[in-house]
């Protein structure tokens, strides 16, 4: 079986926010970007695969600022292959440019499994695993937290509210959201690291040149409006607390 | 009928096989070994024997053991006189060391080391069956015991042979005065020459036989220590106690027992523990009741390398699991006092390497190395960050990557991210910059030095941060290095020369104290709340590891302090508990923090006293003690740099 | 304008966040203020019941094939399409839920209609949607435009909706005949499983402490376990907590966990993502402790407190044991 997995850098707004000159996107020269965590969870999972089946793992991504790093780190983990895709100033939350310049690096490979995370913190015009399903007209299942590999399918939990799992059988070639991989994303050491930085990576560039204009337009963003503000207590740890046992005994009187 | 030589010959060459047989194990693991390099420094290697083995210096920091323990080995020197006498004459009719003395000099110092190595066994099983130190918990007491029996039995059989040999040769010596008392003795409740004779006989052939006995049960006890002290001091190693040694082989082989990959160093190291527990008692990770104890980890796997391990199947692996390899704090307290001179920690480093590259890495100590990978910290905050601490300054920190300075200031992780310590950089930076030293710091061209990454035996990351680092460094221009971070000097003097990198690297307290010596800046009590007795805390990296343990103190006494250190200070500081990766992993297990064991032993010196630092961890680690204990209005932790007028 | 809105059934009865989605789309077309129409597409083996538990809107769609009952997302994906290629409608609209996000990008890349996912304000202007959808993890949000024809998912609670009144016209129930694709199906259904509520039921508690990531490791459970004791509150968690294994599925509050409406719901260590507010949006009293005073759970506590997470437990445990 060869399974690709899609990783995508993403911002980290666990520190400030900068926002860009129009507005409409956050500064990406600015703001450090992270693995996007559902992809983590994808790549491990394509990991255990590998482990359990054998099967060959290509990690593919879309250039941008910083994907080298992850591509390698994915290799450190166990990938064989890399794949970086040429784009030129592709928004990231195009999923529509995204999955097609995706789907013309796939089809030249004979992927049989296309693991990616379920969502990213910004796919505001939709997530990539559906969206590359449907290019294809492939099936695809999304939230799933465990995949089996069987012979021509494979078997996955699809999560969904209040705790409702199914398990459900999916005939490849299919494209599968993942939202926790079987078990936590493994550590890779510094020295598989510096291994990876002698590895190959193959760059390819799509033939169709997609127009950069999202389908559907960001018109702005910001800072959500807060509503009735929460009243924050500081200082004392015993004032906080003794202050919160009172409102909470309150509120079951009262 | 064989001669009695001939017997002797006999019964010595059976004991020599069998000797020979139980020692095999031992002799194949070190043959067995990788190879490593000791053969330096001949010359060194001697002259510091002298100290260490005659001298008994580690041994004699524990009075009532140490001076037992030099009885013992000065009464065994001289008693091999009479080993040799025995095997001599028995081995070789004629032989006697009559013509060197040995019925006169010889004889009596043997009759006095014969009642001195008695006493001393005496008092050494009182301490062990009655005192029960608390170092011994977890030692083979068993084999102790067996130990004191056989000497005092050789001992005994000696003296007895002795008397009976007077006895039968009808004269008492003043050579031989105790011998004569109990010859006299015999002679008294009527024990003829004839009986004398026989016994004479018989206590001989019990002498060599319970000595050759001993030499048996050598091999199967801690007391190989006997052979093995001298080389396991003589090949120690002699770097720097901060540099860790490279790793010796590259693939961890699956499957692969943990001692497998020792060198004969190492593996030595393993066969010399004589299980006197100093590690274990001094150990911060023991005392906070974590799984880690020196002591039982070498014996673990020296057991393991002799094939006699403890696992129920016998077939694992590991026996020292991860939990016990991640509770070290790497302060090299067990290294500094093991008196066959064992390198524990760098053991424990070692094996972590194997875990680190399995992937069995503690959750949250996962997290702080995904961090420093990603972002070159461990707090997981972006690299522009690392220099916002600057903004609260009235002042520009010059930047060392665009203009040439005097002392390159490398600040640290912690002394940068965090909101306390930050309050001590800020400071810091206040009296260079009003002292008019010429400074200048890398602002986010700075990464962790990684002492701590390599400590937790991420060997990989290290070389990486270190490359990093190194790289931005050469870009600079400066005299010297200045840091108030005892794990980042640790690394940057001692290790980073490893990579071709070298640079005089001077810890912020020695040049604060110059400069006070030159009366640029002033010390003083700031507080007049304050108490007027301090006590310092040696960081375990500045002090134990780099010998620097003077400079904060001129600090602290020039301030008008009363100082009064601890009773574990300079090289037997305590740690506070954060080195070794641990201030990144969970802590919930431990019954009582080594920080906050520290300040007990600090309130114990003085009940008001302020408790001086000079490293941020300690910091950190301090305030958070004093906090928890609820103690702030007797102790004062305060950072030497707050001394400073 | 002809909105459909998609309807999640289970158990053979439409799902509570599917009518707060059509509650929705009721609101969207009173917005537009011109003549405007709500139609439900039900897909299922048996649409009857379903359809007639619906009210409120103009017509109910019925699509019925064995290979719909239960959920899976192939099949349901060839229903939509063949549906939408029949009706046509200007907008269509989905529950942001594993469903939604399984069925509206899929639609999209088969259809090239614009799609925004977790709206939660959406409104039509002419020939333009406009909606605002939160992002990285609710501490953003971004006003986002689409020309119509349109998909949206909508995040379920978040718009207000008009209550369907009842006793008004019953909807016209429209059936679709089936494609014949349908019978064959990518995605076949094995099994479900649901959590176990006999030991603990989260939903049904009183009172709440919900620990998050920033507790840091399995060893703090016991004495999250023992606060929770003292103030009479099931212990629950958030979703990363669970994923790491420190607590079981059954006590995970959030989109894929329980939605619960306590009297009091005390959250340490919770950054208070969308999918996890979603979860407890509903309770009375909402208290937050967290280090990080950006944190977006704050948006929904009354009250919290930017302070160690562990200080305040121990300062809680201290003061109930008094």
């Amino acid at each position: 079986m060869h399974i690709a997995v899609i990783i995508r850098l993403v911002p980290d707004l666990s520190e400030e926010i900068e926002f860009s000159e129009d507005e409409t996107d956050v500064d990406r020269e600015y703001i450090d970007l992270m693995l996007n965590e559902f992809d983590q969870h994808a790549l491990e999972e394509a990991i255990l695969l590998k482990e359990r089946t054998g099967a060959k793992v290509t990690a593919i991504a879309v250039n941008s600022d910083g994907i080298k790093k992850q591509l390698r780190m994915a290799w450190a983990l166990g990938a064989d292959d890399l794949v970086l895709i040429e784009a030129n100033e592709l928004d990231p939350r195009d999923v529509a440019a995204t999955a097609r310049h995706i789907k013309a690096a796939v089809e030249d490979l004979s992927v049989d499994l296309v693991l990616t995370g379920v969502q990213t913190p910004e796919d505001v015009v939709g997530q990539l695993s559906p969206y590359l399903a449907g290019c294809f007209g492939w099936p695809s299942v999304n939230a799933v937290s465990g995949i089996v590999a069987e012979e021509n399918t494979v078997l996955v939990n699809q999560e969904y509210s209040g705790g409702k799992v199914s398990v459900i059988r999916v005939e490849l070639p299919c494209v599968i959201g993942v939202q926790a991989a079987s078990q936590p994303p493994r550590y890779v050491s510094g020295s598989r690291l510096r291994e990876a930085a002698a590895v190959e990576i193959k760059e390819v560039t799509p033939n169709n040149n997609p127009d950069a204009k999202l389908s559907a337009r960001v018109v702005a963003l910001r800072e959500p409006e807060t509503g009735e503000q929460a009243v924050i207590f500081d200082g004392d740890i015993d004032e906080v607390a003794t202050k919160i046992l009172d409102i909470i005994s309150n509120q079951q009187n009262g | 009928m064989i001669s009695e030589s001939l017997a002797v010959w006999i019964v010595l060459g059976i004991a020599f096989l069998v000797t020979a047989l139980r020692s095999y194990p031992a002799f194949r693991a070190i043959i067995t070994a990788p190879s490593s390099d000791r053969k330096n420094r001949l010359g060194a290697r001697l002259s510091s024997l002298g100290a260490g083995w005659f001298g008994h210096k580690r041994l004699l920091k524990k009075r009532y053991s140490g001076v037992l323990h030099s009885v013992v080995v000065i009464s065994f020197i001289v008693l091999l006189s009479s080993i040799i006498e025995s095997f001599g004459s028995g081995l070789f009719p004629g032989f006697s060391l009559r013509k060197i003395g040995g019925e006169t000099w010889i004889a009596l110092l043997q009759e006095i080391s014969a009642v001195t190595m008695i006493l001393a066994i005496s008092f050494a099983f009182y301490q062990r069956f009655f005192l029960k130190p608390e170092r011994f918990k977890r030692s083979n007491s068993a084999d102790a015991y067996v130990v004191y029996f056989l000497i005092l039995l050789i001992v005994t059989s000696m003296m007895l042979e002795q008397s009976f040999k007077l006895l039968a040769s009808g004269h008492s010596t003043y050579w031989r005065p105790f011998s004569s008392i109990t010859s006299d003795v015999m002679a008294q409740i009527g024990v003829s020459i004839q009986a004398a004779s026989t016994a004479e006989q018989i206590f001989y052939w019990v002498h060599l036989l319970v000595i050759l006995t001993f030499l048996v049960f050598l091999p199967g006890s801690k007391h190989r220590h006997m052979f093995l002290a001298i080389p396991n001091i003589f090949w120690r190693s002699l770097e720097p106690k901060g540099k860790l040694a490279t790793p010796n082989n590259s693939g961890v082989q699956p499957g692969a027992k943990q001692w497998e990959g020792f060198d004969w160093k190492q593996r030595l190291d393993l066969l010399s523990c004589t299980e006197c527990g100093r590690c274990q008692e001094v150990c911060p990770a023991f005392s906070a009741s974590l799984p880690l104890s020196p002591k039982s980890l070498i014996m673990s796997l020296r057991d393991d390398m002799l094939g006699k391990s403890n696992s129920a199947d016998g077939s694992s692996e590991a026996v020292i699991s991860p939990d016990i390899l991640w509770s070290c704090t790497t302060c090299n307290a067990c290294v500094e006092v093991c008196p066959v001179h064992i390198e524990q920690m760098p053991k424990i480093v070692d094996l972590r390497r194997g875990l680190v590259e399995k992937g069995t890495v503690e959750p949250m100590l996962q997290k702080a190395l995904g961090n420093l990978q990603q972002k070159g910290n461990s707090f997981g905050k972006s690299s522009k960050m690392r220099p916002r601490w600057t903004r609260a300054l009235d002042f520009d920190i010059k930047d060392a990557r665009k203009e040439p300075v005097d002392y390159l200031w490398f600040v640290g992780d912690f002394a940068s991210y965090d909101p306390r310590a930050q309050i001590i950089t800020q400071n810091v930076a206040r009296i260079l910059h009003s002292a008019g030293v010429d400074f200048g710091i890398m602002f986010d061209g700075e990464q962790s030095a990684g002492n701590d990454v390599r400590r937790v035996g991420e060997e990989g990351l290290f070389e990486t941060l270190a490359a990093e680092n190194i790289a931005a460094l050469e870009e600079c221009s400066f005299n010297r290095i200045i840091t108030t971070d005892p794990h980042s000097l640790n690394t940057l003097r001692n290790e980073y020369p490893m990579f071709g990198f070298s640079a005089e690297v001077f810890h912020y307290s020695t040049v604060l104290a110059e400069l006070l010596e030159k009366g640029v800046i002033k010390a003083s009590l700031n507080d007049e709340s304050l108490p007027k007795t301090a006590t310092y805390h040696d960081p375990c990296y500045l002090g134990r590891y780099n010998n620097e343990f003077e400079a904060p103190r001129d600090i602290i006494k020039a301030s008008g302090f009363t100082l009064l250190d601890m009773p574990r200070c300079r090289e037997n500081s305590f740690c506070c508990g954060a080195g070794g990766g641990r201030i990144w992993m969970d802590d919930s297990a431990m019954v009582e923090r080594p920080s906050e064991n520290r300040i007990r032993e600090a309130l114990a010196v003085n009940d008001e006293l302020c408790f001086v630092v000079s490293c941020p961890k300690d910091l950190v680690m301090f305030k958070a003690a004093v906090q928890s204990l609820g103690v702030e209005e007797k102790v004062f932790v305060k950072d030497i740099s707050e001394l400073i007028r | 304008m002809k909105i459909l809105v998609y309807a999640e059934t289970n158990s053979g009865s439409l799902t509570e966040q599917s009518f707060s989605t059509i509650a929705a789309a009721l609101e969207i077309s009173n917005g537009t203020g011109d003549d405007s129409s709500v139609e439900v597409l039900v897909c299922a083996a048996d649409t009857a019941n379903i359809a007639a538990s619906i009210s409120g809107i103009d017509s109910v769609i019925c699509l019925q094939h064995p290979n719909l009952t239960p959920y899976t997302s192939d099949a349901h994906a060839l229903a939509i399409c063949h549906a939408i290629s029949e009706i046509t409608p200007d907008l269509v609209l989905f529950t942001y839920s594993s469903a939604g996000i399984d069925q509206a990008p899929f639609l999209s890349a088969k259809t090239s209609m614009p799609l925004i996912s977790a709206c939660v304000e959406l409104s039509v202007d002419g020939d333009t949607i406009k909606a605002t959808a939160q992002l990285y993890g609710g501490k953003l949000v971004a006003e986002v435009e689409a020309d119509l024809p349109a998909i949206a998912s909508i995040v379920p609670g978040s718009m207000a909706g008009k209550v369907m009144e009842s006793g008004s016209n019953a909807p016209e129930i429209k059936t679709l005949q089936v494609p014949t694709s349908l019978d064959k199906n990518r995605t076949v259904f094995v099994s479900a499983s649901e959590p176990d509520t006999s030991t603990v039921n989260i939903a049904a508690a009183e009172r709440i402490l919900c620990v998050g990531r920033g507790i840091g490791s399995a060893d703090a459970i016991d004495d999250m376990k023992a606060l929770a004791d003292a103030l009479g509150a099931e212990l629950a968690s958030s979703r990363p907590v669970i994923d790491a294994g420190w607590l079981p599925k059954e006590r995970q509050i959030g989109k894929s966990g329980n939605t619960v409406k306590p009297k009091v719901y005390i959250s340490l260590g919770v950054s208070g993502a969308p999918e996890h507010i979603e979860g407890m949006a509903g309770a009375e009293l909402i208290i937050a402790i967290n280090e990080d005073p950006a944190a977006p759970i704050f948006q929904v506590a009354h009250y919290g407190a930017t302070v160690d997470l562990f200080d305040f437990a121990e300062a809680m445990s201290e003061k109930l044991a008094e």
